[in-house]
């Protein structure tokens, strides 16, 4: 049965395992994947804990379309609290290792506690074993899955690794798993780093039973016809994730130099079109890849050129997937840089440390804004030229930070609010955050309902919580009321001008419900509505959650699972701190968006901000879509129904 | 055949300001020819090379992607054309 996979627990500190079945109720109330996963955080991990602490829990997760017939099933989940911003920490990847779990008989596996020394937990046909990790310690993160493989004896083990980012601590280390998969953004390795906890592998031949095959098959044909089908995914298959920075840039929506403008001038070399080609002249004609069970293939393959800056760094010829529109944001718009080697070397760098990309890339850029301003000096970038447009300067501080291995690479490691206080002299104000976790490459000023996506996210700045990112595309507005008005009815305004303000705390909230269910289900988000209008959602998942599962939903019970989840992040971000306004943990942006007009890009993007009236407006609206109170806290009322009343004192439903 | 085009708000540089447009043309790619023999501009917005739309535009005829084949997609009088821009923040 698609349904009968277990959850162990696993006490790292006394090395107790314990299979719990997952009864279905619970699989109704929270689908499985990012949903229960809340739920599991919300019980298991200490309320106030130390993030690097063993009272913390780091949970590795399938969805539960997970293996299934269903396609790009293929999405791992993973998390704890946050030791970047003390709350949800929460991360994605792709690949094959979710797919692995399941065979393996597992949906998710709960980590707590710390081990003595480090170690793996071995997952295999209904087993769970804690194993001695001394061989595979400190080794990057493709060279410790090679590493267990060869240990247990079996080239088809797939693992979720921390590489050695996430052994140093740095509080945005990935987990990982293959060449460039990444659970990133909230310091999920640094959790596992803190536990000893090198990886954990998985391997299985138990037989996922599908409820209904012949229908699951048929249905799934159609689906993967609409998924290949819409032009968006065609564009991903040739160019991947990096066709859409550039005509980002072209219209001035990125954040450069840290955040003093919103488009890097003669980027030529960093467009996707050039990206691909050197993935074509290194790896040939068909050099896009896959995760499991998917059609699009967003990521290329490559090999890193020669380049003086490779040949410096010692990377010639290194290969590497990617890099995805992250990279290009990291290692190219935000610290001013335009060579294609430098994203392709960066790129390599964050994969084999295992840190994320963005976090790593904002982070350095704010740095060299503070060096620039005299707030950092040579001193204390131990001489380093910290300055923006040093792609040197760039990549060795992305060893330093990964390393901790220099006073500013170790402050840095900390992530951005820890590492202002640290610095002081007001480097805060060049922060580009929210709650902690720095901003996309993106520029929202342009647009108000990025703006509340990012501020309101439950993980910090985040462009897959809640991102009405079809916003942009102008939509016609029948369009627009057929996605936005099911399976919830709508009628309040619309608005297809993505400078508006009105009818965006609607889609925002319609965009939260519509992630949080796909990360139940457990597939990619490039299948659904998140970057095509023309993409699967509420209303064609209930057919592929039955003939898979056997599980009857309707879409309003799937958008009500959503919404419950949702709303376990934010009482869980309540418990850990949150304040509406506080500039640390609160829904808010940071001044820059609100006083410093955008300086480049098409008329529509000059001179944009976000008005800081208006926005208080749209969060309270969004506010009142969730069912929460002025404040941002869910109202006895939206806890009863969603069954939530009871949630601190119930005993663990797993 | 006559035809409603709207504009994607940060192609309003290219159309003086017009956010719909009327154009005539008994395919879409006929439509987008009289636009830009219009508005010459828009070529560069809309056009990789001759009769290859950029990967970013998309084209909605009547509220339906006309992906693939969008160029080739029959117009009739009345119809509402939409240019879409896949830019997504990034
Ligand atoms: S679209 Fe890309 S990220 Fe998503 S499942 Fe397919 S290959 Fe993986």
């Amino acid at each position: 049965m698609a349904l009968n996979r277990k959850v162990a627990i696993v006490d790292l500190t006394s090395g107790t395992i314990e299979k719990k079945p997952i009864p279905l109720e619970v699989r109704k109330t929270f689908l499985g994947g990012r949903g229960l996963d809340a739920y599991l955080l919300y019980k298991y991990a200490k309320p106030g804990c130390d993030p690097l602490g063993p009272d913390n829990v780091v949970i590795f997760s399938a969805g539960i379309l997970g293996a299934t017939l269903a396609s790009a099933s293929a999405r791992t989940h993973v998390m704890g609290k946050s030791p970047l911003t003390g709350m949800v920490g929460s991360g994605n990847l792709g690949g094959f290792f979710a797919p692995e779990l399941r065979w393996a008989g597992f949906d998710h596996i709960v980590v707590k506690g710390k081990a003595a020394k480090p170690v793996y937990i071995w997952v295999h046909n209904g087993e769970v074993e804690i194993r001695d990790a001394k061989n595979i310690w400190g080794k990057s993160v493709t060279e410790c899955q090679w590493a267990v493989r060869e240990e247990l004896g079996d080239p088809d083990i797939k693992s979720a690794v921390c590489g050695p980012a996430g052994e140093k601590m740095v509080r945005f280390a990935n987990v990982m798993t293959g060449i460039k998969d990444a659970a990133g953004r909230t310091g999920m390795g640094a959790v596992m780093g803190s536990k000893n906890l090198k990886l954990v592998a998985a391997r299985g031949t138990m037989d996922i039973k599908i409820a209904h095959p012949r229908e699951a098959l048929e249905n799934d044909k159609k689906f993967i016809d609409q998924i290949v089908s819409a032009k968006v995914n065609q564009t991903q298959g040739e160019l991947g994730t990096p066709f859409i920075w550039g005509a980002t840039n072209s219209w001035g929506g990125l954040r450069t130099n840290n955040f003093q403008y919103n488009q890097i001038l003669y980027a030529d070399d960093v467009e996707p079109e050039r990206i691909d080609e050197i993935a074509a002249e290194t790896m040939g004609k068909y050099h896009m890849a896959a995760c499991f069970g998917c059609q699009v293939h967003c990521r290329a393959k490559y090999k890193i050129p020669p380049s003086p800056l490779a040949e410096k760094f010692g990377v010639v010829g290194k290969y590497d997937e990617g890099p995805e529109y992250t990279s290009q944001g990291a290692f190219a718009c935000e610290p001013g840089c335009t060579s294609a080697d430098t994203v392709l070397i960066g790129n390599h760098l964050v994969d084999q440390y295992g840190v994320d990309n963005l976090e790593i890339g904002s982070i350095i850029s704010w740095a060299m804004e503070l060096y620039e301003e005299g707030i950092l000096t040579a001193k204390d970038t131990d001489g380093l030229d910290l300055r923006f447009g040093n792609d040197e300067a760039l990549i060795e501080m992305v060893h330093h930070v990964c390393n901790r291995d220099t006073r500013l690479g170790d402050i840095l490691a900390e992530g951005g609010i820890r590492a202002a206080e640290k610095i002081g002299k007001n480097a805060i104000k060049y922060l580009i955050h929210v709650k902690g976790m720095s901003n996309l490459h993106s520029d929202e000023r342009a647009t108000p309902g990025l703006a509340l996506n990012i501020a309101t996210a439950s993980r910090g700045s985040d462009h897959l919580r809640s991102r009405p990112a079809i916003d942009l595309y102008h939509l016609p507005q029948e369009v627009m009321r057929k996605i936005y008005s099911s399976p919830v009815p709508y009628d309040g305004p619309l608005s297809s001008d993505h400078r508006e303000y009105v009818g965006k705390p609607w889609q925002v909230f319609w965009h939260e419900q519509c992630y949080m269910a796909v990360d139940c289900l457990g597939i990619c988000k490039y299948h659904t509505v998140f970057l095509g209008a023309t993409l699967p959602n509420f209303e064609d998942w209930p057919r592929v959650l039955y003939y898979n599962t056997g599980i009857e939903m309707t879409p309003q019970e799937i958008w009500t699972v959503a919404q419950r989840c949702n709303n376990i992040e934010r009482l869980f971000n309540i418990r850990e701190g949150f304040k509406k306004d506080d500039p640390y943990k609160g829904d808010v942006l940071v001044d820059r968006y609100h006083d410093e007009p955008a300086r480049r890009g098409a008329p529509d993007v000059i001179g944009a901000t976000i008005d800081r009236e208006k926005f208080k407006v749209m969060r309270a609206e969004f506010y009142q879509h969730e069912g929460w109170d002025e404040n941002g806290i869910p109202t006895p009322e939206t806890l009863k129904r969603l069954g939530l009343e009871n949630l601190d004192k119930e005993p663990s439903r797993i | 055949m006559s035809a409603t085009l709207h504009v994607h708000t940060t192609h309003l540089q290219f159309t003086n300001g017009l956010e719909v447009v009327a154009v005539e043309g008994n395919t879409v790619g006929e439509c987008l020819n009289h636009l830009i023999r219009q508005f010459p501009q828009m070529e560069k917005a809309l056009f990789a090379k001759k009769d290859k739309l950029l990967n970013t535009i998309e084209i909605y005829v009547n509220s339906a992607s006309a992906y693939p084949n969008e160029l080739g997609k029959s117009i009739r009088d009345g119809d509402t054309i939409h240019l879409l821009v896949a830019l997504a923040g990034g």
